[in-house]
């Protein structure tokens, strides 16, 4: 797990009466986490799948962009994690950081949290 | 946080969190359109939900099998063949959260009988569309 400026912000959804994860089921999303946001492909190439879908919103032009794998911008390091929701094999996440966003879907994939699915928006300030 | 950060995500993150209601609005509405469509073999209506590009994939659990993608034309035609239309007795088990909104992008759980379903839309120039779904039976 990233030992810098990392936050794990277990937020309780509106929806969601308790905890969304467990103790155990939090550790393991938040290490996957940590590592999809590292600056360094090993540690990212071991957070994704061959297929994770990357994409952005640019915010200027409204257009959906792909971001070639592995080519995220590193996020700020000053950053929150937050476990919106965990169902079963799939748990939804969200990275905020003073300008941008990163909403991840994550899911079991041999045996292991992979981040499956990803959405980006850079604010501009 | 460098204390010059710490106000001004402070007011990003208040205002951001909830995201204007009209927003809030509006993707529920697409959510709730997505699961309509899907339960009423409705495909015109699904098409109306979805990004050109989307990527929807389930989980393979303990398998090392690939993801297996379905785009929006597959998702069109499969809605059209009723495929997501319930037996009789079912209860047609319509649930939309959303989970968070910032700025042009959204995430939402829906709850179907059968599945539940994490949905991430963009606001693009045609307006709130589903992009990315990751899916499973439910937990």
């Amino acid at each position: 797990m990233n030992r810098y400026l990392v936050t794990l912000a277990l937020l309780i959804s509106g929806a969601a009466p308790a905890a969304p994860c467990t103790p155990k089921q939090c550790n393991a999303i938040g290490a996957v986490v940590a590592d999809y946001l590292a600056n360094d492909a090993r540690r990212v190439g071991r957070a994704t799948l061959a297929g994770t879908a990357q994409r952005r919103v640019d915010p200027a032009t409204l257009q959906l962009e792909e971001i070639p794998n592995g080519k995220l911008q590193p996020a700020a390091p000053s950053r929150t994690i937050a476990v919106l929701d965990v169902d079963g094999d799939m748990a939804a996440v969200a990275v905020y950081d003073v300008s941008r966003v990163d909403y991840l879907q994550i899911g079991m994939a041999g045996g292991h949290w992979k981040v499956i699915n990803t959405l980006s928006e850079q604010f501009a300030h | 946080m460098k204390r010059r950060h710490a106000l001004p995500f402070m007011l990003w993150s208040a205002v951001a969190l909830a995201g204007p209601a009209a927003d809030r609005d509006a993707v529920s509405q697409v959510a709730s359109n997505y699961l309509r469509a899907w339960y009423t073999g409705d495909g015109a209506l699904m098409k109306t939900t979805l990004h050109p590009q989307l990527a929807k994939r389930m989980p393979t659990g303990k398998r090392n099998a690939a993801l297996d993608d379905i785009s929006a034309s597959a998702l069109v035609m499969a809605t059209d063949a009723g495929y997501g239309k319930p037996a009789a007795d079912d209860a047609k088990r319509n649930d939309v959260t959303v989970l968070d909104l910032r700025g042009d992008v959204a995430f939402v759980k829906v709850v179907g009988d059968r599945m539940t379903e994490y949905l991430q839309l963009a606001r693009t120039d045609d307006g709130w569309s589903v992009v990315n779904v990751l899916f499973g039976s439910h937990s």
